[in-house]
């Protein structure tokens, strides 16, 4: 066998970077709409693309399955706003990618996702590695196209940006034939660029009814979703609940949108929120949605949700209001907009305020756990206490998830990576690759757990490989823990494959990966480890055993009432 | 109760089937369907379409139509109750809406 090292090495010629295929131009474009870097796996129909990235000045991430690359471009694009860019071929390549692309649909992320697809002469005729990926993926895109003009490549690409960025982000897949990546062309020269679409200013009227309602309210909640985060709504938010002093909750996407040292801040709602917050929704008399959907993990049962509240929904997404909850005021408007000019004056809400902060001490967390053994939740608390506002947590998917959202303190949305929405677990290692690599100056954080991290755990050779700063916290009680919860208290204790005994040496494979790597076996070692894996250049991995009887509380009961929750 | 939507949509690889799963993925059931045939790069679909069941609102979906790049306009007969967020009315009354899903207070 012939090693690579030894095949002569192909010089890019000053030719060649300007040759003009279907593929080339897709080189060029990404790069003259300022992509630096793009997550990717190469295979047969894209083998044109991966041809002319040579000498293009875009870093390609060699990820080591595709659904990674998805993830990973998520990340990046949670944290800068800007799509991420993901590549992949056609059939198991473009499949691979199908959660990744849900992951950002659900969550609303902008994402531009890149398929090879056999050449267009094959495309229906069940050639090798074709499949439809584009009807495959209409349920979970914002939008895709295939291109069938290599002309039209410049002008479709940055119709896709323009589309998975502007009004409420997401994911648009163009699919990419081969022969049209193999098409020499000659696109006209680009019109003008597209005025930016304005903002939707927030109506006086509706302005004037939200703030009658207010005025009426005496047990009023900020009800914080994604949208705030997305619409760039972050400042007057907070300025909203500085000056009305609003007690206000947040979904599990919503975390970092207020303040997190803000007094009148209860927490997270619903499922896994706290008692607080959870007691506030549902004992309030107006509740203010502010990009937020009334998903059912946070509203628990609908029709005891918030059972006396009038509503004031504000969202920048007409299709989300009214979908599963009356507005008294439904305001499709921008956000930033809406929240500076809602301006209620004084409100006399004092009791409220006072009853609300005396739950807060009342029901705050007790981190106090019996005996030696590690309790992740304070473990938590205190690494996110030492990264300070550096923390960028890159959640997985189960307890810890939950853990994470409800012990660590973000400064920022973007400071909490968490597949939301889809709940995906082996999300938090790629993502926590991508969102490194793009703020290495972050104290960036994969927390995860045995089930999650072996979704993904081949992308520690990609860490690996890049030098990624990173960290890797695995917390491991050997068992799917939040499946185990339920079944101990909704399945009668019929503990159903839930048992993962046989779990590998996560410091070991950590270590064959060529990643440093240690074990947490007891809660005195725990400062060290956080302080070892905070000073640590990255890639590390932590071990951290932690007990399988733990769980995660307080607890609504799926289908339950928020007011009926479950603790400890 | 039945409704019928009339959605222009553009004449773009994929706009048709993009609009059908879009309705029946939102829990709608169409009843019956016609297309005309393109013209000036659109055609107008008219659809009669019946919710499944559960809360399904038909303004929503009209909104969720609308979102679609392939869509250019959508318009509802029985008409609906003008969705002018702008002028400051919401989208149906609330007794209507609590009227067509029983599981909301």
């Amino acid at each position: 066998m012939t090693m690579l090292s030894t095949l002569p090495k192909t010089e890019t010629t000053a030719q060649e970077r300007t040759r003009n295929t279907g593929a080339h131009l897709v080189v060029r474009t990404l790069e003259k709409l300022g992509v630096t870097r793009i997550f990717g796996y190469p295979g047969g129909a894209i083998m044109p693309v991966y041809d002319a990235l040579t000498g293009s000045s875009l870093q390609h991430v060699l990820v080591r399955h595709e659904q990674a690359a998805a993830f990973a471009a998520d990340a990046q694009a949670r944290i800068t706003g800007k799509a991420g860019v993901c590549l992949a071929t056609s059939g198991p390549g473009a499949t691979n990618l199908l959660t990744g692309i849900a992951n950002a649909y659900m969550d609303s992320v902008p994402m531009v996702i890149l398929t090879g697809q056999v050449p267009s002469g094959l495309m229906g005729t069940d050639a090798f590695q074709e499949v439809d990926v584009f009807g495959m993926t209409l349920p979970v895109v914002k939008h895709s196209i295939i291109i069938r003009d290599a002309n039209r490549i410049p002008e479709l690409i940055e119709e896709a940006f323009r589309i998975a960025e502007e009004g409420r982000p997401g994911p648009v897949l163009i699919d990419l034939p081969k022969d049209v990546l193999q098409a020499e062309a000659f696109p006209p020269s680009p019109g003008a660029p597209r005025p930016a679409a304005k903002p939707l200013l927030a109506s006086t009227p509706l302005l004037d009814a939200a703030t009658v309602l207010l005025a009426q309210a005496r047990r009023p909640v900020l009800y914080i979703g994604g949208g705030v985060g997305l619409g760039g709504a972050i400042e007057p938010l907070r300025d909203f609940m500085a000056r009305t002093g609003i007690p206000a909750v947040a979904t599990l996407k919503g975390l970092g949108t207020p303040h997190p040292d803000a007094l009148n801040f209860l927490g997270m709602l619903g499922m896994h929120g706290t008692r607080t917050a959870n007691m506030a929704v549902n004992e309030s008399d107006l509740l203010v949605c502010v990009g937020a959907r009334f998903d059912d993990r946070a509203t628990g049962k609908p029709d005891t949700f918030a059972p006396d509240a009038r509503i004031i929904h504000i969202d920048g997404d007409p299709a989300e209001i009214g979908k599963l909850r009356w507005a008294d005021v439904a305001m499709n408007c921008d956000i930033a907009d809406a929240l500076t000019r809602l301006d209620p004056g004084y409100l006399a809400i004092e009791d409220w305020r006072q009853t609300c902060a005396a739950r807060l001490t009342a029901f705050a967390f007790d981190y106090d756990a019996p005996g030696s053994g590690i309790f992740a939740p304070a473990l938590l608390k205190q690494l996110s206490e030492a990264a300070g506002d550096k923390f960028i947590a890159a959640c997985d998917v189960g307890q810890h998830q939950m853990w994470v959202a409800q012990h660590c303190r973000f400064a920022q949305p973007s400071s909490h990576l968490t597949s939301a929405g889809l709940g995906a677990m082996g999300y938090g290692l790629p993502a926590g690759i991508g969102a490194a690599m793009e703020r290495p100056d972050m104290k960036v954080v994969t927390i995860t757990g045995d089930g999650s991290i072996m979704m993904n755990i081949q992308e520690l050779a990609t860490a690996r490989r890049y030098g990624v700063p990173i960290r890797i916290l695995l917390l491991d009680n050997g068992t799917l823990g939040l499946v185990r919860q339920w079944q101990e208290y909704f399945f009668e204790q019929n503990f159903s494959e839930i048992d993962l005994y046989d779990n590998p040496d996560f410091a070991e494979v950590a270590r064959a990966f060529g990643v440093e790597s240690f074990t947490v076996h007891s809660r005195d070692e725990v400062p060290g480890a956080i302080d070892r894996l905070l000073r640590s250049r990255g890639p590390i991995l932590a071990h951290v055993l932690i007990d399988p009887r733990e769980n995660v509380w307080p607890l609504v009961p799926p289908g339950a009432s928020n007011a009926d929750m479950m603790e400890n | 109760m039945s409704n019928t939507l009339n959605i222009e949509i553009f004449e773009t690889e994929g706009a048709l089937v993009r609009l059908i799963g879009l309705i029946e993925r939102r829990g709608f059931v169409i009843s019956s369907m016609a297309m005309s045939a393109p013209s000036n790069g659109s055609a107008r679909v008219t659809v009669d379409v019946d919710a499944r069941g559960g809360a399904r609102q038909i303004d929503v979906l009209t909104r969720q139509i609308e979102r679609l790049f392939d869509v250019h306009a959508v318009s509802r007969t029985p008409a609906a109750e003008a969705l002018d967020f702008a002028a400051g009315l919401a989208p149906a009354t609330a007794s209507e809406w609590r009227a067509e899903c029983p599981s909301q207070p």
